[in-house]
């Protein structure tokens, strides 16, 4: 220990600077931070001439500060470079654990602990209790951490710049090979390759891990290149094979259609709708693929229900038996009971809408665009049991309870946007129902039944990989406004918050016949 | 008397080059052993080996009576080491280098450090990458001798130093030498040859010798014959006699195994009575150069 904390005290001497450096970006980074909570105008307006450069900051300031930790880390375990034959300290009494735990040591005390400062300081300025969820932090901090350790094993292996340069080189070819592969289908790896997930975390995390403790050991150089290089090989032979547009379908039982929680239906789109934007992926495979929207709806979802849509496949079967699978691919609907006499913004019809757009081969598709075909939909989606409770709007300021705090942006434009905070680790589905009436409702009874109401749902449960232990995110409340104008949110029947409860998953299918693909082509 | 170091049929390839080929080396303990050796003759990498800072690809080393491969952490502090090529900590100031060594160190003499510093005129507060290349050698070499290590290791430590530095290194390492082993590799042969106890020849791989330097010292001689009539190199003359050459009646060779009697009856054998024999002692130096010219000439 006490040969740890000598090393540990030369290594805060001779990164002094550097560690000066990075302590003001993140100060930089803490103060800018808050501007990301704030409604973008509402900041601007409120913030000034500075308000534009914290907003910025904190989109940056982030990534910057991880690069400049990365940068600082590698410089670390280079000081008492593990490769090569003429470092001094290899012919010193040196206690390998005890050098290893040194720098272990320096990245808690100028890493990990000033972050975590930030961080509670952050939360409290956010109005959250700093340790109401100390798992995010630990989950951001071992994160942050876990990014920290194919650096520091390539670093490890390199026993100067020139070398570390040349190792960079070979990661950045075998990363850009990774996410090549990883990305060669139309939807990323989700739900069904959870397994293939880990099994790429562990390579990517574990063998570097790996690769430090064995070089720290034994200073094993050439046999630590080439295990750090088969981890590489394997990530991008993992990203080779793993199945593509996958779903875990287990988790998603099949009912019957008669049983179903939703039933499914497809409608033709209007000759006049209006093309809507295609997906940048789908804009460079133009050449091979063609984008199909169906066009599906999802009906029927019962009082006191809402139904979240996961995923869609879509089987094409023409004629001859050639058929056409388009994988699962992954969506984000929320469909829920059709009040009887409540219209909706935007309107009920595309509130129920079941995106089922997917990228069909070209040849399949001038071969058969215009002939009669069979398709197969499978949908997989998750039931809830509502739960609504009212919550008041003041001064543009909402408590989502157990949730966080949300600022809306006071302007009245038909997306009606409200910026929200968290201190949990992910977002779970989560809605705001706006209600507005032509006169307010005498009894609470009618107060369920509004001529007019929009939700904002939100939430998906993913988390993203950050810093700061707020997270944000911004439902959209989109209202008509080509509605008579009497329509009116009441003071008895504020806005409402759903947090529906998860009931069960399920996979719904439904076969559609002489369907002509080509009245489905979203146009580019 | 026990080795300090031993190794048995040691090697060490890169790749395809065999850098080592079989060395079997033992350095008594007390010996002031010199490694010489021409250029690339795996001097450095045989020191290399036998710290871990390489591992061997053969064979066996022992140091203090350790595997050589298992030399780590607490056995370096019965060992110094210093290399021309080490890199040191450059941004740390001499006072600071001496500061960050010492905890490493049970055995650590402060006031030997002070008196090191002083003899090596050392100047505490100036950075080690604003020192000479003597003085940084100077302070390695100090840093290695403040614990009164019992093997101290030096690779190639005089090259491109002045002689003023060379003999303050010579006399710090020298003040030492009663309580340590002392294994050092040079090209400087003269200053080897004025305190070194052992020596071993390495070349390209191969120790072609090693014993005491007296031994060593006696067993060599330039001989020079004069003869009654001129003459030529004889077709065949024995293994131990390195570089014959004739000129006129003169002829000369340098006996690797001399033995006055011996060398006598050969030269009787060869010639024939001959008219003078004289047996000149040599330097360190001069076997040296013999040794790689009739190799070289042999290859």
């Amino acid at each position: 220990m006490r040969q740890t904390i000598h090393i540990f005290k030369k290594d805060l001497r001779r990164f002094s600077w550097e560690i000066a450096a990075t302590l003001i970006l993140l100060g930089v980074y803490a103060w800018c931070q808050p501007a990301s909570w704030q409604p973008l105008d509402m900041f601007f307006a409120v913030g000034g001439g500075s308000a534009f450069l914290r907003y910025q900051g904190s989109m940056v300031l982030g990534l910057f500060l991880v690069v400049a930790w990365t940068i600082l880390l590698v410089r670390l375990v280079q000081e008492e470079s593990l490769a090569g034959d003429k470092q001094f300290w290899v012919t010193r009494p040196y206690c390998w654990p005890s050098l290893l735990a040194a720098k272990v040591l320096f990245v808690i005390v100028v890493v990990n602990l000033p972050l975590l400062i930030v961080q509670l300081g952050l939360l409290r300025a956010a109005g959250f209790a700093p340790f109401h969820h100390p798992d995010v932090l630990l989950f951001i901090n071992l994160g942050l951490d876990a990014i920290f350790l194919p650096f520091a094993a390539l670093a490890a292996i390199s026993g100067s710049r020139t070398q570390l340069t040349r190792v960079a080189i070979v990661a950045l070819i075998l990363m850009i090979a990774w996410l090549a592969l990883g990305s060669s289908g139309f939807s990323v790896s989700w739900h069904g390759t959870r397994a293939w997930s880990w099994l790429g975390e562990v390579i990517l995390f574990g063998v570097p891990l790996v690769v430090i403790v064995r070089q720290y050991a034994w200073r094993k150089t050439v046999q630590s290149r080439w295990i750090l290089l088969g981890g590489a090989l394997a990530l991008v032979l993992l990203s080779a094979v793993e199945p593509k547009s996958t779903l875990n379908e287990a988790k998603y039982p099949v009912v019957s259609s008669q049983n179903a929680y939703i039933q499914l239906h497809m409608e033709r789109p209007p000759e006049s709708q209006t093309p809507r934007p295609i997906l940048t992926k789908a804009l460079t495979q133009a050449d091979r693929y063609v984008a199909i929207d169906l066009d599906l709806y999802g009906d029927e979802v019962a009082d006191g229900s809402v139904v979240e849509g996961n995923a869609v496949r879509v089987t094409l079967q023409a004629a001859d038996g050639t058929q056409w699978d388009s994988g699962w691919e992954r969506v984000f609907n929320v469909m829920e009971h059709n009040q009887p006499g409540t219209e909706t913004s935007p309107p009920v019809r595309d509130t129920r809408r079941f995106n089922a757009l997917f990228l069909v081969d070209k040849n399949f598709f001038d071969r058969y665009k215009d002939a009669p075909i069979s398709v197969h939909v499978t949908a997989a989606a998750t039931l809830f049991r509502d739960h609504a409770e009212p919550i008041d709007e003041s001064e543009g300021s909402l408590i989502l309870p157990g949730i966080g705090f949300c600022r809306a942006t006071e302007r009245p434009v038909s997306l009606y946007m409200y910026t929200c905070r968290t201190d949990r680790a992910s977002i779970p589905l989560l809605g705001i129902t706006s209600r507005r009436f032509r006169s307010c409702p005498a009894s609470p009874d009618e107060l369920l039944r509004p001529p007019d109401q929009s939700t904002a749902w939100t939430g998906g449960g993913e988390t993203i990989e950050r810093l700061s232990p707020v997270l944000t995110f911004t439902p959209y409340l989109q209202r008509d406004e080509t509605k008579p104008q009497s329509f009116a949110p009441c003071n008895d029947a504020p806005l409402l918050f759903r947090q529906p409860e998860e009931v069960r998953k399920f996979r719904v299918e439904k076969d559609f016949k002489d369907v002509k693909l080509a009245d489905f082509v979203r146009q580019l | 008397m026990s080795s300090a170091i031993k190794t048995e049929q040691l090697s060490k390839k890169f790749w395809t080059v065999k850098a080592l080929r079989e060395i079997s080396l033992d350095v008594p303990q007390g010996a002031i052993y010199a490694l010489v050796g021409p250029n690339g003759a795996g001097k450095t990498t045989a020191i290399k080996v036998l710290m871990n800072i390489l591992a061997p690809s053969g064979g066996q080393a022992e140091v203090l009576g350790i595997d050589s491969s298992r030399l780590r952490g607490d056995f370096f502090t019965q060992i110094g080491y210093v290399s021309e090529n080490q890199e040191i900590p450059e941004w740390m100031r001499v006072g600071q280098f001496f500061d960050y060594l010492r905890p490493f160190y049970p055995n650590w003499d402060r006031e030997l450090e002070n008196a090191l510093l002083q003899q090596m005129e050392l100047p505490r507060d100036r950075k080690l990458k604003h020192l000479s290349r003597g003085m940084k050698m100077k302070a390695a070499l100090a840093s290695s001798l403040a614990y009164r290590p019992k093997l101290i290791v030096l690779d190639e430590p005089f090259t491109g130093l002045d002689p003023l530095v060379r003999d303050q290194l010579i006399e710090g390492l020298l003040e030492r030498a009663s309580e340590a082993t002392i294994l050092i590799s040079s090209h400087d042969l003269a200053e080897i040859e004025s305190f070194s106890s052992h020596v071993g020849y390495l070349e390209q791989g191969r120790l072609k010798f090693s014993e005491e330097m007296s031994s060593l010292a006696s067993r060599f001689r330039e001989v020079v014959v004069t003869l009654a009539q001129a003459t030529a190199v004889p077709a065949k003359t024995p293994e131990s006699w390195l570089q014959p050459a004739a000129a006129g009646a003169t002829f000369q060779f340098i006996e690797s195994r001399f033995d006055q009697e011996r060398t006598s009856a050969a030269i009787q054998q060869a010639f024939g009575p001959v008219r003078d024999v004289t047996y000149a002692p040599m330097t360190l130096r001069a076997i040296f150069l013999a040794m790689a010219k009739s190799s070289r000439a042999s290859a």
